[in-house]
């Protein structure tokens, strides 16, 4: 005891550093290195959800940028010349009041596949098509008129509502009766709605005053039929995507 | 009792070698340290806990806000996607649709109705047509026509492709050529 009592007297001050080193050390490994590895975990999870958060902020300025109503002119305007369907009557209509404004008869015409059976997804796009990115109706159509109002069909053809583009044209003239046939080869074109909406964090950028100026374009355009306002309503995508194409 | 004159020679410390007070020294200097680092650290790291929660309570709060918002406005952001799709495609459709009315202005200037009895466009912006001529004059007539067009750069690389003299005397011809926008 008496041994013992000495050597702590001796050694005391070595006893009390030794004590108070071993306490920071165990409180370095079990306290601040554990403490300083959550705080940078939270620092990097505080930077992800910041970023999230920003993503998200970018998509409401998006969304509150647009009012209901432009969004709306717009994408009327744009589904009267594209719909998201064949819309065979309106592809029909609007020819025939192409044809009827510029004083010329319709004699012939006829589609090419006009009703295919299958879904959308399932029809293989040819090249034409795939390079437009939109489906296409072609249909042929044979017209009788004078040259001058044949020559204006095929000038308007391509700048009204619904679109058309004209593949090929020939006409011929009856000699004595100078009546003029022509035949025109036209694409109408449609394109299905998005099926599913973008993942949440995906960016929504603002419509750019180049996409508005494409929208003003082709508001310029007549519109010829009324057949080609569809509503959309029904036939906006609502569902948020899902990672597994086969969760229901 | 001591006495108050009597002196106490009992060493309240061993004589420790030079050495080892040494190693006193610095075992002290680096208890200090140890204790001050574990301290320190401590408060500082806490302090960065809370600063760093708080921002990320503030951070899940915005997000759960735009989160709501932008779900309360599914139909929006669908309108959004769908018109930008549409505004690509149609841009696209658009830079394709080409008016074949410049081909029959210039093949207006060759031969005008009922002379002109067939026009169809060919390939990659070529001309067919038939022409009605009255006699070999008027035939040739047409083919000076087509010169001095090439001539005016309205047209190139005019082809006679065909060449019928029918039982009346009247000819009808078939021209190839590109038209020249």
């Amino acid at each position: 005891m008496y041994k013992f009592k000495r050597f702590i007297r001796v050694y005391r001050d070595f006893i009390i550093s030794g004590v108070l080193i071993f306490v920071a050390l165990i409180g370095i490994l079990v306290g601040l290195v554990p403490g300083v590895r959550r705080v940078v975990a939270l620092t990097s999870e505080t930077n992800i959800v910041a970023g999230e958060v920003r993503a998200l902020t970018t998509k409401v300025a998006t969304l509150e940028s647009i009012d209901n109503d432009t969004l709306q002119h717009g994408f009327d305007i744009l589904m009267s010349a594209v719909p998201s369907e064949k819309l065979l009557p309106s592809i029909i209509s609007s020819l025939e009041a192409l044809a009827a404004r510029q004083e010329v008869s319709i004699i012939n015409l006829s589609l090419k596949e006009p009703g295919a059976i299958a879904t959308e997804a399932a029809i293989p796009k040819n090249a034409e098509a795939q390079k437009v990115g939109a489906n296409m109706v072609t249909l042929s159509i044979e017209m009788s008129g004078t040259v001058d109002k044949l020559r204006e069909i095929l000038d308007t053809a391509v700048r009204v509502r619904r679109f058309f583009r004209v593949r090929s044209f020939d006409m011929s003239i009856a000699a004595k009766t100078e009546v003029t046939k022509a035949r025109f080869t036209m694409d109408a074109f449609y394109i299905p709605l998005p099926k599913t909406l973008g993942k949440l964090l995906d960016p929504l950028p603002p419509i750019t005053g180049e996409e508005q100026g494409v929208i003003e374009k082709v508001a310029a355009y007549p519109l010829l039929s009324q057949e080609a306002l569809t509503p959309y309503d029904a036939t906006i995508p609502t569902t948020p995507v899902t990672a597994d194409p086969f969760t229901p | 009792m001591p006495k108050a004159s009597s002196i106490n020679l009992f060493q309240t410390k061993a004589n420790l070698p030079p050495s080892f007070l040494l190693w006193d020294k610095y075992l002290r200097t680096a208890a200090y340290i140890g204790m001050g680092l574990l301290i320190g650290g401590g408060f500082i790291v806490w302090g960065l806990f809370v600063v760093i929660g708080m921002q990320r309570q503030v951070l899940e709060e915005r997000r759960a806000a735009a989160t709501d918002y932008i779900k309360s406005n599914v139909v929006k952001e669908g309108m959004i996607l769908a018109l930008r799709q549409r505004i690509k495609v149609v841009s696209r459709i658009m830079e394709q649709q080409v008016s074949l009315a410049p081909y029959i202005n210039t093949t207006l200037l060759v031969a005008q109705p009922p002379k002109l009895a067939s026009f169809t466009m060919g390939d990659q912006g070529s001309v067919n047509i038939s022409i009605r001529a009255a006699d070999g004059y008027e035939a040739q007539l047409y083919v000076k026509t087509l010169i001095d067009l090439v001539g005016e750069r309205k047209v190139k690389n005019p082809i006679l492709t065909s060449l019928v003299v029918e039982k009346d005397g009247s000819y009808l011809m078939s021209f190839s050529y590109g038209v020249i926008l």
